[in-house]
C-alpha cells in the first residue's frame, strides 16, 4: 500500500494521540504512527518538528530531557492536560468530519 | 495570549533553543541510523539511509523555528539589510532625505520651543491666568496702553466689582550710601500688589498699614538679587536698617528668586494713597489687578469700560476722551516680543512645509525610479505587502537617522538660542527642548516620508507592478503623473522660499539702512572702554586728577590721535531725562515741560567722536569747580527749546544734581543718538567733567591704525596707574554700535538662516526632479538627437521643464511675500514692505540657484549618445 499524504492538523492529532498513552520522543513519535498506521503514513522530519514544536508552543505538550531504552540521551514530549482536552476535542471534531464526508460521499453514490 | 508568552520565552532563550534543536535532530537521525542496522543494513549504508530521511537538517531547524518566531520579525531583518544596502547605493539620496530631516526637525523644534516657552506656558505666579493689566486709553488720539491716574484707580477700586483686587506701582529710585554707593531702581506699590501677584517673601514679612504711618521708618522689601550682591545673603538682614542718601529705611523682608515682575526692580516700597494723590493731574503708574473667580477679563474690561464712562462725566477736565483697557497679563508680558516670535514661527513652519515636500519628493522619485526593481521583485514572487513593508522599512531608517540627527540640532540649537540672550525674548532662560513638539515635527515629517512614499506603490495594483518588466525601453516620458506632481512639489518650495528669502532680504537690508544712519560720531577707528571709579578712594579730587593723569597718559601713546572721556556712550539707551527749563521764557504747564537728557564729558570727547561744534565753545581747562557753571548743548536743544535761535549765554535751570541749578550754555555741538540708531536725539545738555566729575567713566579714544591694536596697551596703561581697577567692555565702537542693534540682528540673522535652509531644500528638490526626469527621458532624448535635435533644443527642453516648475513657483511666491512682508513690521527700517529691489533681488537669487540646480541634469542630457539609444532599439 502506498504512502498516503498527511494533512496539516491531522498530523497534530496523530502527534496528540501517539503522545496519549506515555512521554516519548520524536522517533518514537514517528514510529508509532507508521506502526499504528500500517505503513500509510510515512510521517516526514520536515513535518514531525514542526508539528511538535506548534504543539508545544500552544501549550499542548512539554519537553523534557530524559534517558531513552537504550540509555540515550532524548529530547521526551508529554501531553499537557491542556494537550489531553485537545486532543479529546480534536479527535471528535475529527470523528464528525470524517462522518460528514463519509455520509457526502455514500449519498453521491446513491 | 499564553502562545505569546511562550513565543516570547522562546525569543528570551534563543541561543538555548538553537543548541537544543540541533541536538534532537541529530539524536533523531542517530535513532534512524540505529533502527536501519537493526533492519540488516551496513553501518555506512544505515547513516546514508537515515541522513536521507532526515533530510536538510538546517532546513528542518528553519522549519521548528518558524513555528516559534513571531509572525514579521524575521523578515524585518532582512528588510533592514536591503534598505542598509539601498541607502548605501543610493548616498546622495539618502544624504538629501537625512540633511532634510536633521534640519528640518531641528530648527523647527529649537524655534517652536522657544515659542512655546515665551508665547503659550503661563507666568510663574499662582492662577496666571485671571491676572490682568489694565490700562488708560485717550481714544481720540489713540493712545493705548497708557498709564493710569492714581485717582482714576482709587475710583475703580471703590465701583468695580469684577477684581478680587486692584494694585498701581510705580517706578522709584534709591541711592545706597557707603562705601559702595549705589543706585537702585525699585517699585513704590499700592497695599494690595503682592496680594494680587499671590507673592510670599522669602525672608521677613510684606508690608502692612504701620509701615505706612507718620513717623514710621521707611519700609523696604528686597529682590533676592540685591540681598545676594548687596548684603551676601544674610539670613539676619530683616529688622537692619540701611543707609540711604536719601535718609535711612528698614528692611522688614526678602522676596523669592524668582519674583522679578517687572524684570528690573531690586526693591519695593509702600506707596500710601495720601491725601496729595487726591487731585488728578497726570497719568502715571501701571495697574495690575487680580480677576475675580469665573469673571473673565472681556467681562472686566465691559464693566471698566462703564466705570471709566462715568469718571468721564464727573470728571469731563480730567477726563473727557479716556476709557480703560483690561489686558490678560500673559497677553501683556508677551506683547512685544509676539510679533517677531509669530513671525518666525510662521517662517519655521514654512521650512517644516518645504521640509516635507522634500522628503516627499525624494520618496516619490525614489520609488518612480525603482518601479523596475520593485517589477522584478514582485516577478520573482514579493507579495504587494511585502513591497510596501520594505519601502516602509527604508523610510523608517532614513527617519530614523535623521530624526536622530535632528534631536541634536535641535538641543544644539535650543541652547544657542538660550546663550544669545535675545533681549527682546521675555523669559528666555525658561526655555527648554519641548519634547511634544520634537514629537511633532518628527511625526510630520516622518508621515510626509511615509505617505509620499507609500503612496504610489499603493497606487499600484498587483498587475501592475509588474508592468515595467515588460516594458523596458519602450516608453518615452517617465510616468508623467509622477512628474507633474513632484513639480509642483517643487513649484510650492519656490513660492514658500521666495516669501522667506525675500524677508530675509527685507531685513537684512533694513539692519544696513539703519546702520548707516548717522549715529553722529564717527565709529571708525575708535576705540571705547569703561571704568567705574568707586569707593572711597576715589572722592571727587582724586576722580578728576586720575582721569586727567589717565588721559594724558592715552594721549601720549603712539597711534592715537584723540581721547575723551564721557559718563554715558552714545546708543546706550534711553537715559533718564530730566525737566529742562530755559531761564526767561514762560514756564511751560505742569507735565508739558521739555525734557533733556545730561551726560557729562571732557574737551577731547567731541573731537574724538568728531562731532562737531557748531557754535561756541567746547570745555577749556579753565571750567573747573570754582569758575562759573557752564554746559553744551546739541543742535535738538536749540531745535526744540530755543525755536532755533542760537543757545550761547542762555542760562538753564536744571533739576539734577543740585536742585535749581542753573548754568550757562557756552557752546553747541551736533546731535548724537542716544537711544538708538532708530531714535532722533533728544535735548542733550553736557556738563564739564571737570565740574561734575562722575564716577562711571566711558573712554573713547581714535586711533591711527586698527583699534584693537591698542587694547593691550590700554590695559597695561589702567593697571599701572591702579592695579585694582578693573577694565570694563573694552571693545571697538564699531562693535559697540553693531551691538545696540542686537533685537533686530538676532531675528534677521534667524530670518536669513531659514531663508538660507529653504532656498538649499527647495533646490535639492529641484535637482532631484530633473535629474529623475532626465534619467527617465534619456531615451527620448537619443531619439530626438538622432533625429537632429540640436543641443539648443535638448537645453530648452531639460531647463524649459525646470523653470516652467520654478516660474510657476515665483508667481505664487510673489503673491504671497507680498502679502505676508507687512508682517515684519518694527523690523523693518527705512523701507517699504514690498520693496521692489529686495524682491527682485531674491526672485533673482531663487533663479540663479535654480540655473545651478538644473545644469547638472542638463549637461548629463546632452551627453546622451543618439547611437547607443539607436542599438539599445535596435
Amino acid at each position: 500500500m502506498a504512502a498516503l499524504d498527511l494533512f496539516q492538523g491531522t498530523l497534530d492529532l496523530l502527534v496528540l494521540k501517539a503522545l496519549s498513552w506515555e512521554p516519548a520522543h520524536g522517533y518514537a513519535v514517528a514510529t508509532w504512527i507508521r506502526e499504528r498506521s500500517g505503513d500509510a503514513f510515512l510521517v516526514e522530519e520536515g513535518a514531525l518538528y514542526p508539528a511538535l514544536h506548534r504543539l508545544e508552543r500552544r501549550g499542548a505538550i512539554e519537553s523534557e530531557w530524559g534517558l531513552s531504552e537504550n540509555n540515550r540521551r532524548a529530547k521526551y514530549y508529554r501531553l499537557t492536560t491542556r494537550g489531553r482536552a485537545l486532543l479529546r476535542a480534536e479527535a471528535s471534531h475529527w470523528d464528525r468530519y470524517v462522518g460528514a464526508v463519509g455520509r457526502i460521499l455514500r449519498a453521491a453514490e446513491r | 495570549m499564553t502562545s505569546w508568552l511562550r513565543r516570547l520565552a522562546w525569543l528570551l532563550g534563543r541561543r538555548r533553543f538553537e543548541a537544543e534543536l540541533g541536538e534532537e535532530i541529530r539524536i533523531h537521525q542517530e535513532m534512524a541510523a540505529e533502527q536501519a542496522r537493526h533492519e540488516g543494513l551496513s553501518p555506512d549504508e544505515a547513516e546514508f539511509a537515515a541522513r536521507r530521511r532526515v533530510g536538510n537538517r538546517a532546513q528542518l531547524a528553519e522549519a521548528a523555528r518558524d513555528v516559534w518566531r513571531p509572525p514579521a520579525l524575521g523578515d524585518l531583518g532582512q528588510d533592514l539589510r536591503y534598505a542598509l544596502r539601498g541607502l548605501r547605493r543610493q548616498p546622495g539620496h539618502a544624504a538629501a532625505a537625512i540633511i532634510t530631516l536633521m534640519l528640518g526637525i531641528g530648527a523647527t523644534t529649537a524655534l517652536f520651543s522657544v515659542l512655546d516657552a515665551v508665547l503659550l506656558r503661563p507666568l510663574p505666579y499662582p492662577d496666571p491666568d485671571r491676572l490682568v493689566q489694565v490700562w488708560e486709553h485717550h481714544r481720540p488720539r489713540d493712545r493705548r496702553e497708557n498709564v493710569v491716574s492714581p485717582l482714576n484707580y482709587l475710583n475703580w477700586v471703590d465701583r468695580a466689582r469684577s477684581f478680587e483686587a486692584l494694585a498701581i506701582y510705580r517706578s522709584v529710585g534709591i541711592s545706597l550710601a557707603g562705601e559702595l554707593p549705589e543706585q537702585l531702581t525699585g517699585r513704590a506699590v499700592s497695599r494690595d500688589f503682592f496680594s494680587v501677584l499671590r507673592a510670599r517673601p522669602a525672608l521677613g514679612r510684606l508690608f502692612n498699614p504701620a509701615d505706612t504711618a507718620t513717623g514710621a521708618p521707611r519700609a523696604l522689601l528686597l529682590s533676592h538679587g540685591l540681598w545676594k550682591r548687596r548684603f551676601g545673603g544674610d539670613p539676619g538682614i530683616v529688622g537692619s536698617t540701611l543707609q540711604l542718601s536719601e535718609g535711612t529705611a528698614s528692611i522688614v523682608g526678602v522676596m523669592p528668586e524668582d519674583f522679578r515682575p517687572m524684570g528690573d526692580e531690586s526693591y519695593w516700597e509702600p506707596w500710601p494713597m495720601t491725601s496729595e494723590l487726591r487731585t488728578r493731574r497726570g497719568r502715571g503708574a501701571p495697574v495690575v489687578g487680580r480677576l475675580r473667580e469665573g469673571v473673565s477679563a472681556a467681562a472686566a474690561d465691559r464693566e471698566l469700560k462703564a466705570i471709566a464712562g462715568g469718571l468721564e462725566q464727573e470728571y469731563p477736565d480730567f477726563n473727557t476722551g479716556w476709557t480703560a483697557d483690561v489686558v490678560p497679563l500673559q497677553q501683556q508680558v508677551t506683547a512685544r516680543a509676539r510679533p517677531i516670535l509669530l513671525l518666525l514661527a510662521g517662517a519655521i513652519g514654512c521650512v517644516l512645509l518645504i521640509a516635507c515636500a522634500n522628503v516627499a519628493n525624494l520618496k516619490l522619485g525614489q520609488v518612480l525610479a525603482r518601479r523596475a526593481e520593485i517589477a522584478v521583485r514582485a516577478a520573482l514572487g514579493a507579495s504587494r505587502g511585502r513591497i510596501l513593508r520594505q519601502m516602509a522599512v527604508e523610510g523608517l531608517v532614513l527617519a530614523t537617522v535623521g530624526g536622530g540627527l535632528g534631536v541634536l540640532a535641535a538641543v544644539v540649537g535650543v541652547e544657542a538660542l538660550v546663550r544669545s540672550e535675545l533681549r527682546q525674548i521675555p523669559r528666555l532662560a525658561e526655555v527648554g527642548v519641548d519634547l511634544r513638539i520634537l514629537g511633532f515635527a518628527l511625526l510630520v515629517i516622518g508621515a510626509a516620508g511615509v505617505v509620499f512614499g507609500l503612496a504610489p506603490a499603493l497606487g499600484l495594483r498587483e498587475g501592475e507592478l509588474r508592468q515595467p518588466l515588460g516594458r523596458r525601453g519602450g516608453e518615452t516620458g517617465g510616468a508623467p503623473g509622477g512628474r507633474r506632481l513632484r513639480g509642483a512639489l517643487v513649484s510650492f518650495q519656490v513660492a514658500l522660499s521666495l516669501m522667506l528669502l525675500a524677508g530675509a532680504g527685507l531685513t537684512v537690508r533694513s539692519l544696513g539702512n539703519l546702520l548707516s544712519q548717522d549715529p553722529g560720531f564717527d565709529a571708525e577707528n575708535l576705540l571705547t572702554m569703561d571704568l567705574s571709579l568707586s569707593g572711597e578712594a576715589y572722592v571727587e579730587e582724586r576722580r578728576i586728577a586720575f582721569s586727567q593723569e589717565l588721559v594724558s597718559r592715552i594721549a601720549a601713546l603712539p597711534g592715537v590721535a584723540e581721547v575723551g572721556l564721557v559718563n554715558a556712550l552714545p546708543l546706550h539707551g534711553q537715559p533718564a531725562g530730566t525737566r529742562i527749563h530755559v531761564l526767561g521764557r514762560p514756564a511751560p504747564a505742569l507735565g508739558q515741560e521739555p525734557v533733556g537728557d545730561i551726560s557729562v564729558a571732557d574737551t577731547g570727547y567731541f573731537r574724538a567722536m568728531r562731532t562737531p561744534l557748531l557754535e561756541g565753545r567746547g570745555f577749556t581747562a579753565a571750567d573747573r569747580s570754582n569758575t562759573p557753571n557752564v554746559v553744551v548743548v546739541n543742535a535738538a536743544f536749540a531745535r526744540q527749546l530755543l525755536n532755533g535761535g542760537s543757545p550761547i549765554g542762555q542760562r538753564i535751570r536744571v533739576n539734577l544734581w543740585e536742585p535749581d541749578s542753573i548754568v550757562e550754555i557756552v557752546g553747541v555741538v551736533g546731535d548724537m543718538r542716544r537711544a538708538g540708531l532708530e531714535v532722533a536725539a533728544r535735548p542733550a545738555v553736557f556738563y564739564p567733567y571737570l565740574q561734575q566729575p562722575a564716577r562711571f567713566l566711558s573712554l573713547v579714544i581714535r586711533t591711527e591704525n586698527a583699534p584693537e591694536e591698542l587694547a593691550p596697551a590700554m590695559r597695561a596703561l589702567v593697571s599701572g596707574l591702579d592695579r585694582q581697577l578693573p577694565i570694563l567692555n573694552l571693545e571697538t565702537m564699531t562693535s559697540y554700535v553693531a551691538a545696540s542693534t542686537d533685537d533686530r540682528r538676532y531675528p534677521m540673522l534667524l530670518l536669513s538662516l531659514l531663508a538660507g535652509l529653504a532656498v538649499l531644500l527647495s533646490v535639492v528638490g529641484l535637482y532631484g526632479v530633473l535629474a529623475y526626469s532626465v534619467g527617465q527621458r534619456s531615451h527620448e532624448i537619443g531619439l530626438r538627437r538622432a533625429l537632429g535635435a540640436t543641443g539648443g533644443t535638448i537645453v530648452r527642453m531639460v531647463t524649459g521643464e525646470g523653470f516652467r516648475f520654478v516660474a510657476i513657483g515665483l508667481g505664487v511666491g510673489l503673491a504671497a511675500t507680498l502679502l505676508t512682508t507687512r508682517f515684519l513690521g518694527r523690523l523693518l527700517y527705512g523701507l517699504s514692505p514690498t520693496d521692489a529691489f529686495t524682491l527682485a533681488l531674491a526672485a533673482g537669487g531663487l533663479l540663479v540657484m535654480a540655473g545651478l540646480a538644473t545644469w547638472v541634469p542638463t549637461r548629463r542630457a546632452l551627453r546622451v549618445d543618439p547611437a547607443v539609444t539607436l542599438r539599445e532599439d535596435g
